[in-house]
């Protein structure tokens, strides 16, 4: 009985395990470096990208998203690569691949269920399918109690800025659009075909919005708050700006966070 | 003469020696000589560093041996052949069709689909420059300038389209392009650069079968017919082998700058105009340059990594204003 018992549970370690968790990880983004770190295996990472957060700042660095040092990756002697579809450049994953090193790349998102599955799936790769399960599982109650309460609101009108010179927005093709579609408000911009169209400052003063929401990165800084004060959205309406990086972190845990924020800024 | 060519020579190939260790030896993760020397006589090996030495940095190395190999070859005959020294493959218009190959194929999304499809659209946007310039130059017999200013307005044609593109893409696939567009060694596959190679030394060779008529040409169109010369044809033929080293270069190795241009200068100023000893010198010279740039590249801001067309146009730049500063 035992010795059935010994074998079902070696049987079940087997059927779990899979391919062997990867003890060398090298990450080639920061959101990846991030995701690791929220599931607890920030101790398998041997190399991140120079501009992966705080947390990693005694890794080794493999150089930049787009740039990343192949001569310091294979130095590393890393089990798995893993790289972003929308960040890295599909040359790196192939010459990667060429020198015999696995590499797994990360979807680009459109939405808050496909930033949750591609979570699970980068769980499971690494083996920490648990940890992801519990992060997904808490976010999704999160950003549900979120959409519960935008109910009762009116929809305000979004308009969501990324970039100054030229004025760059987001699309319902990026993840982004969810933080406003799911805290209740409506992006001016949905329907525009790329994922992060250019617009012009016209054509958002013609859409006429309630809110302005700023991320800061680059060139949006205060300046830009102070420039649409003159103009009928600004004066009438909310300018806010944001200065936090899980608006630009494709992973269920932020997202939550996220979209909690946007949705104080739309109803309160 | 004789002497100072041999000279000459003997001096280029070994600094070619000393630039090909220099570039093999130095990288992001330093070795001790010992574990280096290992490495070095383990070719096939597979651990770490002889993966790196042989399979990482070799590759990159030889790259920029046969890019800076053509890239000046390419300069040196199209100064002569258009008797204007700012003539290089940028200034005619070619790596601006390849720039605009590339482009596409990058903001498309078509780059993703295969290793080959990036190069193959370069290559494609060079062929396509290529071919208007020749067509508008055929209808005027291939006269010097011409060639030039069809060059340069084609050249001018095709980066207002890169910008177009630009301007009407997403902003992260835009910093992939950017990188290719400064010149990217780092990840081309050991396929492409035997094709390329082969496409590089085949033009080198069929450039170098022309040096004597390449030297009679630059007298002028109409001396050189005089001397016998089908001015039109050996133009022709001169422009379309350039032209294929240029496509090639580009398509492995992406738009780098400065090296056609000022490396054939430096060599006229050391050996003279004929095209005999500029050929093989100023290929030799760009095996040399090109691959200590790319070191320097690779090193100075190591882990992170420098487009090789910021440290070609920079100390490229500053070594040509030193020559110029020297009185003839």
């Amino acid at each position: 009985m035992k010795k059935i018992l010994a074998i079902l549970i070696l049987i079940s370690a087997a059927c779990n395990a899979g391919e062997p968790a990867p003890k060398r990880i090298v990450s080639l983004a920061p959101s990846i470096t991030r995701s690791i770190y929220q599931l607890e295996a920030g101790a398998s990472l041997a190399g991140v990208t120079i501009y992966c957060p705080a947390q990693a700042k005694d890794k080794e660095k493999i150089g930049t998203l787009l740039e990343p040092n192949i001569e310091k990756i294979v130095a590393l002697r890393p089990d798995l690569v893993i790289a972003t579809k929308e960040g890295n450049r599909p040359e790196t994953v192939r010459r990667l691949n060429e020198l015999g090193i696995p590499v797994y790349t990360m979807e680009s998102f459109d939405n808050f269920e496909a930033i949750c599955n591609g979570f699970i799936a980068l769980g499971k790769r690494i083996g920490r399918q648990e940890q992801a399960n519990a992060i997904v599982e808490q976010s999704r109650r999160r950003v549900e109690q979120v959409r519960k309460k935008s109910k009762a609101h009116r929809r305000s009108r979004v308009f969501w800025q990324v970039g100054a010179q030229p004025l760059f927005t987001v699309s319902h093709h990026s993840f982004v659009n969810d933080f406003i579609e799911l805290a209740g408000g409506i992006n001016i911009f949905a329907d525009l075909k790329s994922r992060y169209p250019q617009v012009s400052r016209e054509a958002v003063l013609h859409a006429d919005p309630d809110v302005i929401i700023l991320v800061a990165m680059g060139d949006v800084t205060e300046n830009e708050a102070q420039k649409w004060k003159n103009f009928k959205p600004g004066r009438t309406g909310k300018i806010v700006t944001l200065n936090n990086t899980v608006f630009t972190d494709p992973a269920p845990a932020s997202f939550a966070e996220g979209l909690e924020i946007i949705s104080r800024i739309l109803h309160e | 003469m004789n002497n100072k060519i041999v000279i000459l020579f003997c001096a280029l190939a070994a600094l070619l020696c000393v630039s090909f260790a220099i570039s093999l030896s130095s990288g992001s993760s330093s070795m001790t000589p010992g574990r280096l020397i290992a490495a070095l006589s383990n070719p096939s090996g597979t651990g770490t560093d002889s993966v790196i030495i042989w399979r990482v940095r070799f590759p990159r190395v030889a790259l920029a041996m046969l890019t800076g190999m053509g890239l000046a070859v390419c300069g040196a005959v199209f100064q002569g052949l258009l008797r204007n020294p700012l003539a290089d493959p940028y200034t005619l218009g070619i790596s601006g069709g390849a720039a605009l190959g590339a482009a596409i194929a990058i903001v498309s999304g078509a780059n993703s689909a295969g290793a080959l499809t990036l190069p193959l659209a370069a290559f494609g946007g060079s062929i396509f420059s290529v071919a208007l310039i020749y067509f508008i130059s055929s209808r005027h017999n291939f006269s010097t300038h011409t060639l030039v200013l069809a060059g340069v307005i084609v050249g001018f044609i095709c980066s207002s389209l890169v910008l177009f593109i630009f301007a009407v893409t997403d902003a992260s696939k835009l910093q992939a392009a950017i990188v290719w567009l400064m010149g990217d060694l780092s990840t081309a596959s050991s396929r492409l650069i035997v094709t390329a190679g082969a496409a590089i030394s085949a033009g080198t060779a069929l450039l170098w079968m022309f040096r004597q008529q390449l030297n009679i040409l630059t007298l002028g169109d109409e001396k050189a017919a005089h001397l016998g010369i089908n001015t039109a044809l050996v133009k022709k033929i001169i422009f379309l082998a350039a032209s294929l080293i240029t496509g090639a270069t580009v398509s492995a190795a992406g738009v780098i700058g400065f090296v056609g241009l000022i490396l054939p200068h430096a060599v006229r100023r050391l050996a003279g105009p004929d095209h005999r000893v500029l050929i093989p010198a100023s290929a030799l010279a760009g095996a040399i340059f090109l691959p200590l740039c790319d070191t320097a590249a690779r090193t100075l801001f190591a882990p992170a990594e420098l487009p090789v067309g910021v440290i070609t146009g920079f100390i490229g730049g500053i070594f040509f204003l030193l020559l110029l500063l020297r009185k003839p």
